[in-house]
């Protein structure tokens, strides 16, 4: 019975508040007065037609900084195809947060605090008032300013000839720094994880103590014994280890960016964040997969592989490699610095010029962003000259350049790439530091520059760079498909030469990120056309692929169904790039989601999976134990299943035009965009599978010997773990006898003949 | 097969130190000057920790002998006449010549596209072409006593490779004093004015665009000549620091007929910085 | 439309038309040859895992790896020839078939009836006719022209989308962009106008505009 009544009391006290806050019909030619302050606080203008429009512009001439205690004169101007300084026809509203406002002159009037027209002053478009700045200049003022206009016959009219709309404006004070807003929640969340970080380490510490009976102190210094070697180490192996770990850590963070993004996109309109919450969320999701986990996990397996694959005991410059992988952490706290300064870059990864050189991104948000990939460039470059040198070089006995094995001839050619691409890139980023922070004019619409210098600039290390993402996943396929199939890759030579040929092209494809951005026809159609021509050495490495596989003894586990996964899902990724890739349809699809389906589907199927299977498959040899098969399994199944889901539909909403960076979109879409969002939570928590088994079977798996799988390649032929210098002995590798074509005899094995050593 | 005579992996803080000092340096700039003016601290402790780093590095490098250094055991090089290092520091340079070519490339872009409209830097130097002509000389001549240098080495005279290299460091130092001082002429728009080369009849300097003064904020002309030739300063000055190095090793006797790889493998560097500038200086001095 | 109907489309816009009304045309054939490779790499795919499976107690193949020696080369080049000649030849068919629409898509300057200037800037569009009138976000264009529209950027760059039609053309500062629409290709009615390239805070909203094609329905 109680509740019954209450439930009727508050549907009372719900009535009475809906009533008052109906708006009701009539004109406010004399201005918005104070009883109708709160309702055009929350609703704009609604009561001139519905919602706000963006067919009335509206601007308010603040300045850019105000001094404490200062006045200013500010101009509101309204602009509207509606009607034009007639009679009745416009009004405003504005308030503000800091300072106090005052009126100009008759045609405005003070209530309340806020400003808004006179009878006399409705019959305009421009009105002055002017502003005292608050004597705390540490302050940032908001400004909110409504601008209705009306066709002046004084009734709510909703079919158009009343239009009103909505602007914000901030000042900030001369010394105000960022928006209190913004810090506090995250700096709640830094003092929360201190905290809980703080409290788990004693807990942890203090377990120690009273197990063993150590003392703090020994038992710190039991770990720092364990983790000094990690600080110091040049060990490839360990540096190997240690970006893999990075790459991992940063892989979920960017996750949950993710999982963000798609929450916010579940329904049209939604409010999960805001629009800049939004757009730093999509730049950092991009920025971290790329750089913060996809090249540290390539570049750590490169790291621990490359040099036992060829024989030799360390890269050409350890010392380097070290720093390498340190600029890696540390570039990535200064690129995350903006979380905690008011907002994250928010430029988007390619981080288009003028948006990005100019006053709208955040700041120091994007600075940051800005100056972390500097540094991480600059690790890049010292990563590819130690590669190149140490695989031009360092070969062990008998591995010549066409005898190593598929995974380093692929990185062998990602490093070119790197070597002549990330230089670029990184002056790029130096030309639009010095823009945003010494003053220079290179990215500056008024001094005269050009926009499309940045995408030249960017691209063609772009392009290169997705290759460098993509390259190693196909090594590390041939080298897993050609393990469990029990056979030699089929074509090694053409393997090579595909990968090569795709390097090459990869550098004179890169307009084809430009076709709507105004370029020479026929520059766009040379474009298209190597475009094109990327997908045939493509296609030669999955035929290949598939060949292998014919008349073989194939064991379908966690590696091998990665990687065959990997090639169906990157073939589909190819087929929709071919799409892309002819101009006409590109027009359409160009920054849509259609984009977004086809990177995924590559970056995802072919490098993810890839590097999944590489994970699977070389996990035995880094720790001499494998990982559990059954959980693999269910890993392999649900991220398949998950991330066609999840990606698939993006192929449809790009073709209904749902552009991409869009923090929501038109209702049609709905449906689409909430399958999505779902299929992308799964897709994200069943990736917790993988972190389980790693953990699991780092210590507990079962265990393996030196060539668990059988594969041929010199790192097989160590122990499982290696010892500290890779090899007792620096192998010579051998030669399988004759060549063989399909159906064959048997092979036997020799050492290479004196006529071994020629250059190649 | 033979064992490899490669050194044991030595653990070493300086790389993770180095970076360290580089986020500090980092971190601390861009916060500094976006509105958080403690964090010029943050700045200086970065560039002290960075400096940490590298001399870390450098004194374990320092006393290393050829036999530390041994050329690693190679079986299928490429390039075989050259050391493993050596190869290294051509494929360093490869990236050198990548970051040149982006800084020329947008020049020329800018340039070719305003095509009359440009008013070069050279505008206003050509007035003073002397400290251009100097610094050219001076680079040139510096290219000159490394590679004298790397000669003294090889004969073992200890006292001659100490004084090219100085010579060296001391050209090296002059070119970046003209550098700064013309910098700061232009900057303030002293090199503009009477000097300035009369182009049309009316007797009025041609550049009365940089009546103010000519910085990187001033103009498109500006930000390219700046950014360009203050790239290539900053390449003279890395190459200044490691000079240091070398100066004292080479007093101590470190760099002698079996050991002087080093001092080739900066001549390779010097001399690219010295034809760096022989591009830069038609481009933005003459031209 | 119902989920499964919306995942099992293919939404082409109205440009895409004139490219894909037989056969033979652009995106008849990437669509069938896509279905065709597909069809043939995941069938080929899943026929070699299948029949080539590893069963209990199998021996391995008498070429299969061995650690420590590099494989004997396994290749059949007639094959990789075929498989290298083959995809060429479909690209190059694929570049040709693009051609044609790009003719069309080019020819920006002849026999426009009608040209519209179109500003840009964070966050709205203004529209400026022959006349002189300027609307702002809603765009108003007669049936049956051939409209020519003339980009230009007052901030950062945007970029001129109408997904209904299938058009696009960046707005970048310090240039005019250009490109151009045949109302007559559609019925009349209101299609939306989206940005299509990231610039800043109202990007996904404020940007939104509308394209009135006025007459009535054919």
């Amino acid at each position: 019975m109680k509740l019954r009544n209450a439930a009727l009391m508050l549907a009372l006290v719900a009535l009475l508040i809906g009533a008052s806050v109906m708006p009701n019909a009539t004109s406010r030619s004399g201005g918005i007065d104070s009883t109708l302050e709160s309702s055009v606080e929350a609703n704009g203008c609604a009561c001139h037609g519905g919602d706000a429009s963006s067919s009335v512009g509206l601007s308010l001439n603040t300045p850019a900084n105000f001094t404490a205690g200062e006045t200013y004169t500010l101009t509101i101007t309204m602009e509207s195809s509606i009607a034009n300084d007639g009679e009745n026809q416009g009004g405003f509203f504005l308030s503000t947060t800091q300072g106090s406002l005052a009126s100009g002159d008759n045609s405005t009037q003070l209530i309340d605090g806020y400003l808004t027209h006179t009878t006399t002053g409705n019959d305009q478009r421009s009105w002055n008032v002017s502003w005292t700045a608050p004597s705390d200049d540490t302050r940032i003022a908001d400004f909110t300013l409504y601008g209705n206009s009306v066709n002046g016959n004084g009734a709510s009219d909703v079919d158009g000839s009343d239009q009103w709309n909505r602007a914000t404006f901030a000042v900030h004070g001369a010394n105000a720094v960022v928006g209190p807003h913004e810090i506090s929640d995250l700096r709640k969340a830094l003092y929360l994880s201190l905290v809980v970080i703080g409290t788990l380490a004693a807990v942890v510490v203090g377990n120690r103590v009273v197990s063993t009976g150590q003392s703090v102190e020994e038992v710190f210094g039991d770990y720092w014994t364990y983790l000094k070697p990690w600080l110091t180490t040049t060990d490839h192996k360990q540096i190997g280890l240690l970006y893999i770990g990075t790459g991992l850590f940063f892989f979920f963070v960017s996750g949950l960016l993710a999982m963000a993004m798609r929450f916010q996109l579940m329904e049209p309109d939604n409010d999960f964040m805001t629009n800049t919450q939004f757009n730093s969320t999509f730049t950092m999701h991009g920025t971290t997969m790329v750089f913060l986990a996809g090249m540290p996990i390539i570049f750590g397996f490169a790291n621990y592989l490359v040099p036992l694959q060829i024989g030799a005991r360390d890269l050409a410059f350890p010392r380097l490699n070290a720093l390498s992988y340190w600029l890696l952490p540390t570039g990535a706290i200064v690129i995350y610095a903006g979380y905690f300064t008011g907002g994250a870059g928010d430029v988007g990864w390619t981080g288009y010029v003028p948006y990005s050189s100019g006053e709208r991104s955040t700041s120091p948000g994007t600075d940051l962003w800005v100056a972390g990939q500097i540094m991480l460039g600059a690790s890049s470059t010292l990563t590819a000259i130690n590669f190149v040198t140490m695989i031009m070089r360092m070969r062990a006995p008998g591995v010549t350049l066409m005898r190593m094995p598929l995974f380093t001839w692929s990185i062998t050619v990602a490093v070119f790439l790197l070597l002549l691409a990330i230089p670029v890139f990184t002056v790029a980023l130096i030309l639009l530091f010095a823009d945003r922070t010494f003053g220079s004019l290179y990215f500056s619409v008024e001094a005269g520059a050009d926009p499309i210098l940045w995408q030249h600039l960017f691209w063609y290390f772009g392009h290169p760079e997705v290759y460098i993402l993509i390259l190693p996943a196909f090594g590390v396929i041939s080298d897993v498909v050609a393990t469990f199939a029990r056979r030699p890759i089929f074509g090694y030579t053409s393997m090579v030469y595909a990968m090569a040929s795709i390097g090459l092209i990869s550098y004179v494809v890169y307009a084809h990120h430009m076709f709507t951005a105004g370029a020479d026809p026929l520059f766009r159609f040379f474009v298209m056309l190597t475009t094109m021509l990327v997908a045939v050495p493509t296609g030669v490495k999955i035929f290949n692929w598939l060949a292998t596989l014919m008349g073989g003894s194939i064991t379908t586990n966690t590696a091998m169904l990665f990687s065959l996964g990997a090639i169906a899902t990157f073939t589909i990724g190819g087929i929709t790039g071919i799409v892309v890739a002819s101009i006409p349809m590109d027009i359409h699809l160009h920054d849509t989601y259609f984009v977004v389906a086809h990177f995924h589907y590559v970056l995802i199927g072919g490098t993810l999976f890839g590097f999944f299977s590489g994970i699977y498959y070389w996990f035995p040899k880094v720790t001499g134990r494998f990982m559990d098969e059954k959980l693999g399994l269910a890993h392999f199944l649900t991220s398949f299943f998950g991330f066609h889901a999840a990606f698939y539909p993006m192929h449809i909403l790009g073709m209904m035009g749902m552009p991409r960076r869009y923090a929501t979109y038109d209702a049609s879409m709905a449906e689409l965009n909430e399958f999505v969002s779902y299929s992308a939570f799964f897709f994200g928590a069943v990736q917790l599978l993988l972190v389980w088994n790693i953990l699991r079977s780092w210590n507990g798996g079962e265990k393996a010997g030196a060539d668990p799988w059988g594969g041929w390649s010199l790192e097989w032929t160590t122990s499982s773990p290696p010892p500290h210098n890779s090899f007792t002995e620096i192998p010579t590798l051998q030669v399988a006898d004759s060549s063989v074509d399909e159906e064959h005899e048997s092979t036997s094995t020799s050492a290479p003949t004196a006529g071994e050593e020629s250059t190649s | 097969m033979s064992d490899d005579t490669h050194a044991e992996h030595h653990g070493t803080a300086s790389p993770m130190i180095s970076a360290l000092g580089m986020m500090g340096i980092m971190l601390g700039l861009t916060l500094a000057v976006n509105g958080y003016p403690a964090f010029w601290f943050v700045f200086l402790v970065g560039l002290f920790v960075l400096l940490t780093g590298f001399i870390m590095w450098l004194s374990e490098y320092f006393p290393m002998t050829s036999e530390e250094n041994a050329e690693i055991e190679t079986y299928h090089p490429a390039f075989a006449s050259l050391s493993t290092r050596k190869f290294g520091t051509w494929i360093f340079l490869l990236t050198e010549m990548m970051v040149f070519g982006t800084l020329l490339s947008a020049y020329l872009r800018y340039r070719a596209a305003a095509g009359d409209d440009w008013v070069p830097a050279a505008d206003i130097i050509r007035s003073h072409l002397v400290f251009g002509v100097i610094n050219t000389m001076a680079l040139l001549l510096s290219s000159l006593t490394v590679v004298l240098a790397l000669y003294a080495a090889k004969r073992n005279d200890h006292k001659a490779t100490t004084r090219y290299l100085s010579c060296t460091f001391l050209l090296g130092a002059l070119f970046l004093v003209i550098k700064g001082f013309e910098w700061w002429e232009m900057k303030n728009g002293h090199f503009w004015g009477e000097h300035c080369v009369v182009k049309d009849i009316s007797h009025h300097c041609v550049a009365p665009k940089y009546e103010h003064g000519f910085w990187l904020d001033t103009s498109l002309e500006g930000s390219t000549f700046y950014i360009t030739t203050g790239t290539h300063g900053a390449h003279v000055f890395v190459g200044l620091i490691a000079l240091a190095y070398l100066i004292l090793k080479a007093n101590r006797g470190g760099y002698n007929e079996e050991y002087h790889d080093t001092l080739e493998l900066f001549g390779l560097y010097w001399h690219y910085v010295d034809i760096v500038w022989v591009f830069v200086f038609p481009f933005f001095y003459l031209f | 439309m119902s989920l499964v109907g919306d995942l099992l489309s293919l939404p082409i816009p109205t440009s895409w038309e004139a490219f894909s009304d037989g056969p033979l045309s652009l995106s008849q054939q990437v669509f069938y040859w896509s279905v065709i490779i597909t069809i043939f790499v995941f069938g080929w795919l899943a026929y070699a895992v299948y029949q080539y499976r590893r069963k209990e107690g199998d021996p391995d193949p008498p070429d299969a790896p061995k650690a420590g020696v590099f494989p004997a080369e396994r290749a059949d080049h007639t094959i990789e020839l075929a498989w290298t000649i083959g995809p060429l030849l479909l690209v190059c068919w694929i570049t040709w078939l693009s051609l044609g629409p790009l003719d069309d898509y080019w020819d920006v300057d002849q026999g426009d009836e009608m040209t519209v200037q179109v500003l840009a800037r964070q966050w709205s569009w203004e529209f400026t006719y022959e006349d002189g009138s300027t609307t702002y976000g809603t765009l108003e264009l007669p049936p049956d022209t051939r409209v020519k529209f003339e980009l230009e950027s007052e901030d950062v760059i945007h970029s001129f989308y109408l997904p209904a039609f299938g058009i696009k053309e960046d707005v970048v500062p310090n240039t005019t962009t250009a490109t151009w629409f045949d109302t007559g290709t559609v019925a009349p009615g209101t299609y939306p106008i989206y940005c299509a390239e990231y610039c800043g805070d109202g990007h996904s909203d404020q940007m939104l505009g509308e394209v009135i094609i006025t007459g009535t329905a054919a």
